[in-house]
């Protein structure tokens, strides 16, 4: 394609990376991070604090990247049962993971510990992944003598306030004040799955809210951070919830969490007061969900699918969708109702799919940015062959902070679809959208890379083999061929395996073939 | 400010008939009260007062009440604040036509109402203005000093309608607006329109004020933190009656044990549950009587009697009372028990009760209450978490 046929857009650069982040923290912050309407930062290490000493180096869970599957619980690794050591610390790793800001959150203090007393010393462990026959068998494989092994509240750890003042004198020494608590609560309103909202209030999570809040406190004081704050009546959202937490809120929290954390860390000019307007506006909409005038997200738009699930009727979901959207009361809720209406308009199989209104519905979901919506409309108009204006609007979404955008406009750029075929733009465009963790287009990129630049191809699939089995599976093919770097059977079977165990089909076939010429 | 400091602030107040819960919190907080600018809508422009004070509290919780929709002499709709006026007195000036009674929402043009009365605030008192936004609690604290959950329609609108005033004042004024907690407890009322509030409360008020007033350029962060701590405070407020409730329970339990013989075991959880401060730990005691009934084997057990105090207790949220209820639906046996027992576990069950899952999946295994059906029945067991193999890891 020429380059003055028109179809060449105006250069918008690839959007700004987010700072790294670290996350010390459970559930919430990871949820957070994950499931808001955005996924812009990067995690770097994301670590369970079994409290204020910190988890250990060896033991506690280290996440390479949030991924989508992560939160929704899939992967293995997440499964695995570890220990968190009290008296080891994770220092090193958060002082290797090179991240300027630290996400704090405090849900572990309210959890109960293993007392172990081995080895001429006390240990204690976060109880709540561990049972007792796994403790006894973990500190037998570690040839240490049991003398005693009991169940404690934290508040029976010894010098707790101490080992809360360590921790945040690492956590200054080691952030600065780029540290963000995020406060948590233990919600004692839940909305069930029909979206009645009731109190549910037990003596457990009340006295785990009293923990907590303390701890909050305490950290709050020594390290005198910024902190996001959660309204007092925070409701849980059953179709959100792993099991029976109380700690899976209404969908609506994690955006407002998420924009708290941009603007912190963005240092927007009055932060104070955008802070609290956003607290005063995510109050509100809770005051109205909890007098049940609106419903959460998720609910409306899980109950619409589950409705088509269940009946199979089409036209009816559609109906509830549009009665959803009528209560809705929430301009994101309406958009991202309009993108469900949308795809059920497209894909139903009952004969009436109408691609013109599919089309409207999800392309005014897209432009009132709802995030999953902006893909589906990208994937329409690269399907249609609109090029030129996939390659438009994909650059305007990748600058509102859309993942997969950014992952479109690199595409563009490397195949040529409404644009100069333009390999080092499409480089820069793809390797920000495989930093952001977007899986197809860590492929993309990757395979370009083999085509292109088989130099970088190595430094690049090693930075990324972390997050992504396609990297692995591409720095083996790197060392099977010697493309890049030297030949090294060894390393590619190793390579090639862990790329095949992480399901990437190709990795598999050529693992095969690999031991079979060997 | 060394001088200042003793010196005590006036405020005038801005609303549409304030009442006594902004005058009260402005004195104990130890302010002091200016002019009351009384505002209604459509009455034409606002005067200003003729010695008007440095300051401007606007009283939200005053002027997003309900209205009186007065159709005026001239031709004129006016609306009139409800509280401060009757039906009856407004019909009695001469020049008045019909009367409504109007929710707050239902003000045609209240938009353009609100602006008028930034622009007012703006003129008058510059940057000098704090909207104030007093609420009806939710939550009450009884002379007994339990904490009770006191649902009023009337007031959930209430706050909806202020959740609105104070979002389009602070935006059009941007003004600072100090919140009242969403899970603040009252002490009751006064009369029909007046709330009280619990202590903490007018500290927070206080602090908030003189923080606004002493041009703090850190104001911003310290009243979020003011915001944080009354939060906070009101939690723990509500949670103590409910926390020393388990030392309570742990009582009736031993002297449970240590009961001679049924009857007078039961008349001992008799006495506690009259002795007994909150509703909560009403339920809890019920459920124990209600285990008495079924259990005690001096032959005048009482399954019906047990049957109806699990009801009670699970629906008053006592969480083991659920299963209790089920099990005791289940050994009952007759169609409306079972037809019970099938919709209460349902309805857990979409609660995430793991129990009633697992209650659902032997339902399906044994045909009791529901058809035979295995795959159901394993559907629901691995819900429950029977199957370890499915346990999710997520239960945090």
């Amino acid at each position: 394609m020429m380059p003055d046929d028109g179809y060449c857009s105006k250069k918008q650069g690839v959007p700004e990376r987010k700072p790294p982040l670290d996350v010390l923290g459970v559930c919430i912050a990871r949820d957070v991070l994950g499931l808001a309407n955005r996924r812009e930062y990067e995690v770097r290490k994301y670590t369970r604090p079994s409290l204020p000493g910190f988890a250990d180096d060896e033991r506690v869970e280290e996440s390479k990247r949030l991924t989508d599957s992560d939160v929704e619980g899939k992967t293995r690794y997440l499964r695995r049962r570890k220990l968190d050591d009290l008296n080891r610390t994770c220092e090193e790793g958060l002082l290797r993971s090179g991240s300027e800001w630290l996400i704090l959150e405090l849900r572990t203090v309210s959890y109960e510990y293993w007392e172990a007393e081995y080895g001429g010393k006390t240990h204690y462990f976060l109880a709540n992944t561990t049972t007792e026959r796994e403790m006894r068998r973990a500190i037998r494989r570690r040839g240490a003598k049991l003398r005693s092994l009991r169940k404690i509240r934290i508040d029976d750890i010894p010098d707790t306030p101490m080992m809360v003042e360590a921790a945040c004198d690492f956590i200054r020494k080691r952030y600065g004040d780029k540290v963000i608590l995020l406060q948590q609560k233990e919600a004692i309103w839940r909305m069930d799955h029909f979206g009645n909202v009731r109190l549910n209030r037990t003596l457990e999570s009340e006295s785990m809210n009293r923990t907590i809040d303390r701890y909050f406190r305490m950290f709050l004081e020594n390290l005198g951070c910024q902190f996001v704050r959660m309204p007092p009546d925070i409701i849980s959202d059953a179709w959100q919830m792993w099991g029976d937490s109380p700690a899976h809120y209404v969908q609506e929290y994690y955006d407002y969490a998420y924009a708290c954390i941009d603007d912190i860390i963005s240092g927007i000019p009055g932060l104070e007061e955008s802070l609290d307007r956003r607290f005063m506006e995510f109050s509100a909409q809770i005051e109205a969900m909890r007098r049940r005038k609106m419903k959460s997200r998720k609910n409306s738009v899980s109950r619409v699918y589950n409705q088509l699930e269940k009946t199979g009727d089409a036209d009816l979901s559609i109906k509830s969708a549009m009665r959803f959207k009528n209560w809705a009361n929430n301009p994101m809720l309406e958009a991202e109702l309009d993108g469900v209406m949308g795809k059920i308009w497209r894909d139903r199989t009952d004969g009436k799919a109408d691609s013109e209104i599919a089309w409207k519905l999800i392309e005014s979901s897209a432009e009132n940015g709802v995030d999953w919506a902006q893909t589906e409309y990208l994937g329409m108009l690269r399907g249609s062959g609109d090029y030129g204006k996939m390659l438009e609007a994909a650059e305007r979404y990748a600058s509102q902070g859309n993942n997969e955008a950014i992952g479109f406009v690199g595409r563009a750029y490397k195949n040529g679809e409404g644009v100069m075929k333009d390999v080092k733009t499409a480089e820069m465009w793809l390797e920000e959208a495989s930093v952001r963790d977007v899986k197809w287009a860590v492929q993309e990129y990757m395979q370009l890379l083999w085509d292109s630049d088989p130099d970088i191809l190595v430094e690049k699939a090693e930075r990324f083999a972390g997050h992504s089995a396609i990297a692995m599976g591409f720095l083996g093919r790197a060392y099977r061929d010697g493309r890049g770097t030297g030949k090294d059977p060894e390393k590619a079977k190793e390579c090639l395996s862990d790329a095949a165990g992480r399901k990437v089909e190709w990795a598999k076939e050529e693992l095969d073939a690999l031991i079979g010429s060997v | 400010m060394d001088g200042n400091t003793d010196e005590k602030i006036v405020f005038d107040i801005l609303g549409g008939a304030p009442d006594g819960a902004i005058l009260e919190t402005m004195l104990i907080c130890g302010f002091g009260i200016g002019n009351v600018i009384r505002a209604e809508f459509g009455a034409g422009k606002l005067e200003p007062p003729a010695y008007p004070s440095e300051w401007l509290a606007i009283d939200i919780r005053s002027i997003a009440c309900d209205h009186y929709e007065v159709a005026g002499g001239n031709g004129m709709i006016k609306y009139v604040p409800c509280a401060g006026s009757t039906v009856r007195s407004l019909k009695l000036a001469e020049e008045n036509g019909a009367v409504h009674r109007i929710g707050f929402t239902d003000i045609p043009d209240l938009g353009r109402y609100m602006l008028d009365l930034s622009a007012f605030a703006e003129e008058n008192y510059g940057g000098n203005v704090i909207a104030f936004d007093l609420r009806d609690p939710e939550w009450i604290a009884t002379p007994g000093r339990n904490v009770v959950l006191a649902g009023d329609p009337d007031a959930a609108r209430r706050a909806g309608d202020a959740n609105l005033c104070s979002s389009e004042l602070t935006a059009s004024l941007r003004c600072r607006c100090i919140r009242t907690p969403s899970n603040i407890i009252g002490r009751g009322k006064d009369s029909d329109c007046m709330p009280r509030y619990s202590e903490g409360f007018y500290a927070y008020a206080r602090d908030c004020i003189r923080t606004i007033t002493s041009g703090n350029p850190e104001a911003g962060r310290e009243l979020r933190k003011l915001g944080l701590g009354v939060a906070d405070y009101m939690d723990a407020a509500r949670r103590a009656p409910f926390l020393s409730s388990a030392s309570f329970l742990a009582k009736v339990d031993e002297e449970k044990e240590a009961a001679a013989d049924w009857d007078g075991t039961l008349a001992m959880l008799l006495r506690k549950m009259m002795a007994a401060k909150s509703e909560m730990l009403k339920a809890e005691i019920g459920g124990r009587i209600g285990i008495v009934w079924r259990e005690r084997d001096d032959g005048k057990a009482d399954m019906k009697k047990a049957v109806y105090l699990f009801r009670k207790s699970a629906d008053s949220g006592v969480r083991w009372a659920r299963r209790e209820l089920l099990s005791a639906l289940w050994e009952d046996g007759s169609p409306d028990a079972l037809l019970e027992m099938v919709s209460r576990a349902y309805e857990y069950s979409s609660e995430g009760d793991r129990d009633a899952m697992e209650f659902l999946g032997w339902a399906y295994e044994d045909g009791t209450g529901l058809p035979k059906n295995e795959e159901e029945s394993k559907k629901w067991l691995s819900k429950a978490g029977r199957n370890p193999e499915k346990m999710s890891m997520w239960d945090q």
